[in-house]
């Protein structure tokens, strides 16, 4: 009986394990979902309406000298410090098609942006205006031919042409930091490769040479990169290296390999570890002598090649400079540690052959950077596109696939309409990073660049794009779940100040892109609670048959205690307990489980790929890792159903044990 | 008051045709009464002994206990705290140590502070070495010794047992016999006892015969 007991709470904490364990993932997924969703596209968008773009306040910058006769995006009209730039003296006549222009109660004239804005902050809520664009992104990649950083390098050039939407980018989003990637290992070595390639000509159609910019541009390129990193590991290039000579210790010997070409050594080749080679060689005051098997002696020409049998990894610091003394890579100097043939080596060495392999790179600052770095930064909260001649542009990071590197330069190109045609435009850009654009079906074509940019670009092809969809305001919020209580405050502030009829909020439920997606999350998360329900309520019912065996094993027992007096309600209530008990002591057991493994999710993750023989999980869908927080939807759902349909399965056989005739069975027995 | 009254109760059973075993029993017994119960096998004595301890419901006529009327919802509650039944079988819980078996119809009726009680009338029944030794494993004569305590343990004012020696030796018959009947006398409970055991039903003070459905009265104190 006991051994039955058993098995039924492990059935049911197994049950409980699985579901809690499957829907706190499903939950988890859907919230990095959500957050990648939002993060690009904040939970609330505030929009101008078709009365906006119609409106005085909109239309006057385009008969306004003062507004150089432009429209203006709604970071401008927050930036500017005339909300009526109208000069009846300089400007012609208004329109009489205009609606009338709008006042507040003392008579100046409404400003419909800034009292947005207004109640943003009277809300403090964190907010920032977007405008999105699109044009064809061309990037030039200067790549080595030949092995980076060697003596041989030459330089070629590759292009990669893609058609994009254009964001703002927007430093407030508070989840942006999560998105942007930092720099990898091979975006630092192409940054110090490119530190002397000039941008000049970027913009034309096949520039024919790449040309090297100015020592001291090259210095303050390498100020910017050297001052906001440190390197501490370096790692070969190519099998030969000949700057190993300088790190060998006087006196020791080590095994190598030495091809003989007409009595005279060609080149000497070293294994990483301890091997038997044709012979030993060892340094001397200086010079490397080697001594074969055959006990020939020989004194190594500084000019025979040293070649590593694999690529050497060294702990390395860099010697201290003067800035001006550096015209190229080759003048610093670093001081390495690295292993050879079990022995350690030492020294200093030039930046030859040599590529960065660990570094720590700095993108958080407390305050303005002295040096910006050549990447994206963070001061406090806020996120930062670096400053610099060409415009920054950050791209989703499946360019990275495209081998585009940090420090490409290319130019976007757009159709720009005047009064007879329209003419293609360029403008020169530089990637500094990369984001992760997460689902969105958009998201891997828009390129978050700085504001001024994607206005400059709308301002010219205007007539493309829907205005309402390409600029607006997006209020960023900590707890998503709040989205629907802000946008209703927002909407009552709005009414309050009679703004309502040019703004629309929206939030990120509504959104198009989101919409699919979050009903599909919506609706698998109610399948999937059914599912676990209805799986949880077979997993109890093992209940049933045990305590209906029980009420049958204790019959006797269920009579005595019959004519000692005890109820029939009394009766009830034992087998009731037992199988609330039962499902509470699963309910423990399951929960401690699953906490267990979402613990543990990555060695489970690990182990579940090693059964598969591929990644169990796919990382685009699921991320990096499986998420490994409890649900609490999940949580509740368990810790309230289980032990209810663990009461109504004791609830059958405690009706069956008052159905006894206590009478007829002691009579029986 | 009488412990109890039984007025014309009847019970048919219908296997399959329909057989009235109680045609119409009246019953009165007062406290410190003995009354002794006996017929043939299979005659209805043990159901006419369930129905009078409200295990087992009559077709017909009335049952008051302690005053009560027996035949409504009340049953549980007037068996823990009026009746006190010993079986042939003694139906000790053989899980349980015998003081705890002594202990549990006031732990039913959640009646504290009775260890003593209990004490005392397992010392009465000569079981005070075996207190804590589970029922199972008592002797036929313990166990049944033990069964009297619990049934004396809530102090009830009716005690019916059911052929109480109908599994035990001479030796033990007797002893059990002596401390159900004396107990009953001493304490002043209405005791009726179902037997088999002329010698048993001669210590009693009335001695019914239940045959055809009747109980026929053979022998009284004022004969």
């Amino acid at each position: 009986m006991s051994l039955i007991a058993l098995m039924s709470v492990g059935v049911i904490s197994l049950v409980v394990w699985l579901v809690l364990v499957f829907l706190s993932v499903t939950d988890g997924i859907e919230k990095n979902w959500l957050k990648k969703l939002t993060s690009l596209n904040a939970p609330i968008r505030i929009t101008p309406t078709e009365d906006y773009y119609h409106s005085y306040y909109y239309q006057v910058d385009s008969i306004s000298n003062a507004s150089d006769y432009r429209y203006k995006s709604i970071g401008e009209k927050a930036s500017t410090l005339l909300t009526d730039p109208y000069s009846p003296d300089e400007d012609q006549a208004i329109p009489r098609r205009w609606p009338e222009k709008l006042s507040n109660k003392d008579g100046s004239p409404k400003d419909l942006v800034k009292g947005v804005f207004g109640i943003i902050d009277d809300l403090q809520l964190t907010a920032q205006d977007y405008e999105v664009s699109g044009a064809v992104l061309k990037l030039r990649m200067v790549r080595p031919q030949g092995i980076l950083f060697s003596q041989s390098q030459e330089r070629g050039q590759g292009y990669l042409t893609q058609v994009s939407y254009i964001s703002s980018f927007s430093g407030k989003s508070p989840l942006l930091p999560t998105l942007i990637e930092a720099p990898r290992m091979e975006d630092l070595n192409h940054l110090f490769f490119l530190a002397d390639v000039s941008m000049n000509g970027v913009s034309e159609d096949t520039p024919e040479e790449v040309e090297q910019v100015s020592v001291s541009e090259f210095q303050s390129r390498l100020e910017s990169l050297l001052s906001n990193l440190e390197i501490r590991g370096m790692k070969t290039t190519s099998h030969r290296w000949q700057a190993l000579a300088t790190l060998l210790p006087e006196g020791e010997e080590f095994d190598v390999y030495a091809p003989m070409k007409n009595g005279v050594i060609s080149q000497i080749v070293f294994p990483m570890n301890p091997k038997e080679g044709s012979g030993k060689i060892k340094k001397s005051q200086g010079r490397l002598h080697y001594v074969g098997k055959d006990g020939s002696s020989h004194t190594v020409s500084f000019s025979v090649p040293l070649y590593l049998e694999g690529r050497m990894s060294m702990k390395a610091t860099l010697s201290p400079y003067e800035k001006k003394g550096i015209k190229s890579l080759s003048d610093f100097r670093f001081h390495v540690k690295a292993v050879l043939q079990e022995r350690e080596i030492s020294g200093q060495i030039p930046w030859e052959g040599v590529e960065v392999e660990h570094a720590n790179i700095v993108s958080h600052f407390e305050s303005t950077p002295q040096v910006m770095p050549p990447w994206p930064y963070f001061i406090g909260d806020e996120a930062y596109l670096p400053d610099g001649d060409t415009p920054a542009v950050v791209l989703p990071k499946h360019f990275q696939n495209s081998k585009v590197e940090l420090g490409d330069v290319g130019y976007f190109s757009y159709g720009a309409a005047t009064s007879s045609s329209v003419q293609e435009q360029r403008l020169p850009v530089r990637v500094v990073g990369f984001y992760d654009p997460g689902v969105m079906a958009i998201g891997a074509k828009v390129i978050l660049t700085q504001p001024e940019l994607v206005h400059a670009i709308n301002a010219a092809s205007q007539s493309l794009f829907d205005p309402n969809m390409v600029n607006g305001i997006q209020v960023y919020l900590d707890d998503l779940g709040s989205a629907k209580e802000i946008k209703e405050k927002l909407d009552a502030a709005f009414q309050k100040e009679g703004l309502s009829p040019y703004w629309n909020v929206t939030t990120f439920h509504e959104y198009d892109f989101a919409k699919d997606l979050l009903q599909q999350f919506q609706s698998d998360k109610y399948l999937f609670t059914l599912i676990g329900g209805i799986v949880l309520i077979v997993a109890c019912s093992n209940i049933i048959s045990l305590l209906v065996i029980l009420v049958n094993d204790k019959k006797r027992e269920i009579a005595i205690l019959s004519s000692m007096g005890a109820s029939k309600k009394s009766i009830a209530l034992i087998f009731t307990l037992c199988g609330g008990i039962m499902g509470t002591l699963s309910t423990l057991i399951g929960t401690g489980a699953a906490i267990l493994t979402l613990h543990n999710i990555d060695s489970v993750v690990s182990f579940l790929s090693l059964l598969q023989g591929h990644d169990a999980f796919n990382v685009v869908f699921y991320g990096k890792s499986l998420p490994n927080q409890l649900s609490n939807h999940a949580l509740i759902f368990i810790l309230i159903a289980t032990p209810i349909i663990s009461l109504l399965a004791g609830l059958v056989p405690a009706v069956k044990a008052t159905k006894l005739h206590p009478s007829q069975i002691l009579r029986s027995e | 008051m009488a412990v109890l009254v039984a007025k014309d109760l009847k019970k048919s059973f219908f296997r399959p045709l329909k057989c009235d075993i109680l045609k119409g029993v009246s019953l009165t017994v007062n406290p410190g009464e003995t009354v002794a119960i006996m017929g043939p096998s299979g005659v209805g004595k043990s159901t006419l002994l369930h129905i009078l301890g409200t295990l087992d419901q009559p077709s017909g006529g009335s049952l008051e206990i302690a005053g009560q009327n027996a035949l409504g919802d009340q049953g549980a509650l007037l068996r823990n705290q009026h009746i006190g039944f010993v079986f042939q079988n003694y139906n000790l819980l053989d899980e349980y140590s015998v003081l705890e078996n002594v202990l549990m119809p006031s732990r039913i009726g959640r009646l504290g502070g009775k260890e003593e009680e209990a004490k005392s009338l397992l010392l009465e029944v000569g079981l005070e070495s075996h207190l804590h030794h589970l029922a199972k494993q008592l002797s036929g004569g313990e166990k049944q010794r033990a069964a009297i305590a619990r049934a004396l343990c809530n102090n009830p004012d009716l005690i019916l047992a059911d052929e109480p020696s109908g599994n035990l030796d001479d030796a033990n018959s007797d002893r059990v016999h002596d401390i159900l009947i004396s107990k009953a006398k001493s304490l002043g409970k209405g005791l009726i006892i179902v037997t088999h055991n002329h010698a048993l039903a001669k210590q009693c003070d009335f001695t019914y015969n239940l045959q055809g459905g009747v109980l026929e009265l053979t022998e009284s104190p004022h004969d």
